[in-house]
């Protein structure tokens, strides 16, 4: 058993790198697909978790499918957005990790487990219940009191749910980039003398309230 | 393999019938399953209070009979909190 402590900031850097910029991905061989309108003028792109092969559509015209990409920008770390997106804290994850599948267990187990303190494990319980990933029930327990449970919502609700989430905040961050590929000149329709900087951070602050 | 969450179930309605507590032979007898995995398992459901030891057997508390009565999916993610480990 290690010892018990409370995770500090290095632990939680990513341990999977998920490149550094140079590389280009073959999404031909990916589970989902990324389409997008072969209208020109449209310039639609959409998310598929499953490939739709040559049957998605975008007002009447067809849709093809991205096959490779190569990557100008640092992408974002996956599990850093996972855990923004969600709000999930890194000892969260570890804890649905360490218990699914296992039955009933003790926090105690699962501090010993994970190396994290007992009171380390009920604070995230409680967290992972506020974010709506778990739900506490309380038991009668046999000597009085109660006992608390964490346990699962539904877990087909937990994967629709999650990946509607998901898909809520890949939504809202592609409309941010497109906001910031407007033209200075659409910016300035309306913006009187604002600077360009300023109309954008105002748009985003406006869209992120 | 028989799941700690089945175990419970087992223990509950084998007791109902016998009524008396249950010696991890005869849960493991009534399971298939190996006494050691059984053994651990049952360890595990005295330690969540939901059985607890008697007469040299285990019996199911007020609490596992609860626990089993939310109908939660063995396969998800079950943490048992009794009020002494979160003071």
């Amino acid at each position: 058993m290690t010892g018990n402590h409370e995770p500090d900031t290095a632990e939680l850097d990513d341990p999977f790198p998920s490149g550094d910029g140079d590389d280009g991905i073959d999404l031909s061989s990916r589970e989902y697909g990324v389409y997008e309108c072969t209208d020109p003028d449209c310039e639609n792109v959409v998310l598929s978790l499953r490939d739709s092969g040559d049957h998605m559509s975008c007002h009447g015209e067809s849709m093809a499918k991205i096959r490779d990409w190569e990557m100008d920008v640092k992408p974002p770390e996956l599990r850093q957005v996972l855990l923004d997106v969600f709000g999930l804290p890194r000892v969260g994850l570890d804890i649905c990790l360490c218990v699914i599948g296992e039955g009933p267990v003790s926090p105690a187990t699962v501090a010993e487990e994970l190396g994290y303190d007992q009171s380390t494990i009920t604070r995230y319980l409680n967290q992972l219940v506020e974010i709506g990933l778990l739900e506490k029930s309380q038991l009668n327990r046999e000597s009085g009191g109660f006992v608390n449970v964490y346990h699962s919502i539904d877990l087909e609700d937990m994967r629709r749910e999650s990946l509607i989430g998901f898909y809520v905040w890949a939504g809202e961050a592609a409309s941010l980039i497109e906001e910031a590929n407007l033209t200075k000149a659409e910016y300035s329709d309306g913006a009187g003398d604002q600077q360009l900087h300023d109309v954008f951070w105002e748009a985003f602050e406006e869209r992120t309230k | 393999m028989v799941t700690p969450q089945r175990l419970l179930a087992v223990v509950v309605d084998r007791y109902d019938r016998v009524e008396r507590p249950l010696s991890a032979p005869e849960v493991a007898s009534a399971t298939d399953a190996d006494l050691d995995a059984i053994t651990e398992h049952l360890q595990r459901l005295v330690e969540c209070e939901l059985l607890c030891r008697e007469n040299g057997g285990v019996r199911p508390t007020v609490t596992g009979r609860e626990f089993l009565d939310l109908d939660v999916d063995p396969d998800s993610i079950v943490v048992v909190e009794i009020p002494d480990e979160c003071e």
